[in-house]
């Protein structure tokens, strides 16, 4: 932990120094409730490791906090252009950080709503914490082990990336991209270049709009429910899990879809899938309306439904 | 590569064309029902395509473009051929057409009944059932490549499959 | 009712049956078994139909001519002005690519280790660069995949030596992620090595990789910052 700090400070030096109020609270569930005069498009940085982080932006140059501090010590820095805040846990429990248990004892989570200017880059990092997000129009980078992610409003780009905790976005964005595991992932709003991982989680976009999208797990199921964007071009994989297309039945595009292993149901064209030349695999290719948009579907072993509405 | 070739570059267009030449080939074959001149409207599909590039603006895939070039030239050939014939063969003996492209020989794989069979069809069922059962087009949309009424397509598709069927079952 | 005509049958495949006798007609098919015959005939040639091969190369080589043509009549083609919509080139042409992409991506992984800030790279997968298409993509694949198993296991060393870092229980869901996706790259491996010519094989099997090496990475990283 000490480690990567030091790396993340260092990568950013020459641009800030740490400002004068440096505030360090090491008392157990205390509370926490600190202001401190901040650049509009700055950067922050949030660690918490265990409970849960809110950052909503708003329309003052000011980064606000509050909150209870659980284990370990609060700090909260803002120098010029970039600050940062977060929790320490105590030496000897970062081992703990997942599991909130260390050596017998407890580890108590930190509860931190932070409000920063709108335009701030932020970025936030936890273990079980849970991350929320509204309302920034800057860039946003979230990482969290098993906490769940969700953000909400207009950030300019957007990072998130989870192992077991559930991603959950509503946003208008130039570009998301979202990691997982195990947690399910839900995208809406309006995202121009949308790229989701999963291994056994989810995938799920209902009524978003993506000009872009590449949708891939391994064995989570891929659902897309909503129109199909006049030039757009989207993309979804999967190796085991099932691929669901919900679309406007007068959806204009152009399909490629292929199951290897899996069946294809085609309830949106009555093009009849083929069979490839192993006499297993299945391909179905066919434009839908005038086309004008490329919809490409894989599956090696999960099945394949392209369904009306 | 495709802005190489819209750029003028041939050896980029020569890459194109064999990534597409197969399908447009198969289009070809089915809808004309034999071989030789499956391979002169595979030549002027890619001429069409060439000359046409500029005018490809990326809002559909590439493929789809090109299969809807090789979709139209091969039923204006169709049409404008058919009147040739028909000045020849006249009305008087419709199903000359027929047995024609039956002794035309070749179908588009030899020793599959399915395709010989296929090439065997009228032509306008032949163009109906390959549009519709394989190429996936809708009746509406066949109607409006063809200049054919919808109502006379399903009545082609369905002769074509009726005819299909028979002749697999001997 | 009477028994249903071939007519109503092709209907009824096509979906275009009058929506006021469909419920009749499937009723119908239900109890008659001659219709159920005639009507299982129908789309069983409508399978055979979709299994038609969608390629069928020419045995004439047609290229030569097309290109005199082309020539002959030149020049017909202007550089269009207009926008192209740029789209993600398909994988399989950028196998080779894969080589050097897996150098920006181990790079990018080695970078990932020492920088976990919010300046760093996102990710150096999927850089991919064009690619002559004239090399053979079975020896294109068997080259991209030697050289995301060697990222791979430089990342498998980190990872390694870093895991006592991590809590057990997230070392434990890691290990069952990465099982998932190891069992997809054999599967897509094994599939593809009795098609070796298989494109869109060959990209999923790749992707497979990717995907690996990515949560690798992601593995690595969560070690390295703990």
């Amino acid at each position: 932990m000490r480690r990567s700090l030091i790396v993340l400070t260092a990568a950013l030096g020459l641009f800030f120094t740490l400002g004068s109020s440096f505030h360090r609270t090491a008392h157990a569930q205390q509370r926490v409730n600190q202001r401190q005069a901040a650049t509009a498009d700055g950067l922050l940085r949030i660690h918490n490791l265990v409970g849960s982080v809110r950052v909503v932006g708003w329309d003052r140059d000011t980064i606000a906090v509050s909150g209870t501090i659980g284990s370990g010590a609060f700090y909260f820095a803002v120098g010029k252009g970039s600050g940062k805040m977060g929790v320490e846990l105590p030496d000897g429990t970062a081992q703990a950080r997942a599991t909130g248990k260390t050596e017998g004892r407890d580890v108590t989570g930190s509860t931190l709503e932070v409000w920063v200017p709108r335009r701030t880059r932020v970025w936030v990092k936890t273990a079980s914490a849970s991350i929320t997000v509204d309302d920034v129009t800057g860039g946003v980078d979230l990482y969290s082990v098993g906490g769940s992610i969700r953000v909400s409003g207009a950030p300019q780009d957007l990072h998130a990336e989870s192992m077991d905790g559930a991603v959950e976005l509503d946003v208008t964005t130039a570009a998301a991209r979202i990691r997982s595991a195990g947690g399910a992932v839900t995208l809406r709003g309006a995202i121009e270049n949308a790229v989701a991982s999963s291994v056994s989680g989810s995938i799920t976009v209902v009524g978003a709009r993506l000009q872009r999208g590449r949708l891939e797990t391994v064995t989570g199921d891929v659902r897309y429910e909503g129109a199909v964007e006049r030039g757009s071009s989207l993309d979804f994989e999967s190796h085991a899990g099932t691929i669901t297309l919900v679309v406007p039945i007068d959806v204009s595009a152009d399909f490629d879809v292929t199951a290897f292993n899996g069946d294809i149901r085609n309830g949106i064209h009555r093009v009849l899938p083929r069979l490839g030349n192993d006499l297993r695999s299945k391909s179905l290719s066919f434009t839908a309306g005038d086309g004008g948009a490329q919809v490409t579907i894989r599956n090696f072993k999960g099945g394949i439904e392209l369904l009306g509405r | 590569m495709l802005d190489r070739a819209r750029a003028g570059d041939l050896d980029a267009f020569e890459q194109l064309y064999h990534e597409h030449v197969g399908r447009v080939f198969a289009l070809c074959l089915r809808l004309a029902g034999d071989r030789q001149r499956a391979e002169e409207l595979t030549q002027d599909v890619f001429v069409q395509v060439w000359q046409r590039l500029a005018s490809f603006r990326g809002e559909s895939a590439f493929a789809s473009w090109v299969h809807r070039i090789a979709v139209n030239v091969v039923l204006t050939e169709v049409r404008s051929r058919r009147r040739r014939e028909a000045r020849v063969l006249t009305v008087a003996a419709p199903d000359a057409l027929e047995r024609a492209r039956e002794g035309s020989g070749s179908g588009p794989e030899d020793g599959m009944d399915l395709e010989r069979e296929i090439a065997a069809l009228p032509p306008g069922a032949r163009t109906a059932l390959v549009l519709h059962d394989i190429e996936g087009y809708r009746h509406d949309e066949i109607a409006q490549l063809t200049g054919v009424a919808a109502g006379t397509i399903r009545a082609q598709l369905h002769r074509a499959r009726q005819l299909l069927r028979k002749r697999l079952e001997r | 009712m009477p028994h249903v005509s071939d007519v109503v049958l092709n209907d009824l495949h096509d979906g275009t049956l009058d929506p006021g006798v469909l419920d009749g007609v499937q009723r119908h098919l239900l109890a008659c078994r001659a219709c159920r015959a005639r009507s299982d005939g129908q789309l069983d040639l409508r399978r055979r139909l979709g299994g038609l091969p969608r390629s069928v190369e020419p045995q004439s080589p047609l290229w030569r001519g097309i290109r005199a043509r082309i020539e002959a009549e030149r020049p017909v083609v202007a550089i269009d002005q207009a926008p192209v919509v740029a789209r993600r080139p398909p994988r399989w042409l950028l196998l080779a690519a894969a080589a050097v992409t897996l150098v920006v991506a181990s790079s990018a992984a080695t970078l990932l280790l020492v920088d976990g800030g919010p300046g760093r790279a996102r990710t150096g997968i999927g850089a991919f660069a064009p690619l002559p298409a004239s090399a053979d993509p079975a020896a294109r694949f068997a080259e991209a995949e030697a050289a995301y198993l060697a990222a791979a296991t430089e990342l498998m060393a980190v990872v390694e030596r870093e895991r006592r870092n991590l809590p057990p229980d997230v070392a434990e869901r890691a290990e069952r992620a990465l099982a998932l996706i190891d069992q997809a790259v054999w599967e897509t491996r094994a599939a593809l090595a009795s098609d070796p010519h298989n494109r869109a094989l060959a990209q999923m099997a790749l992707t497979a990789h990717e995907r690996r090496l990515e949560f690798l990475q992601r593995i690595a990283r969560w070690s390295t910052e703990s």
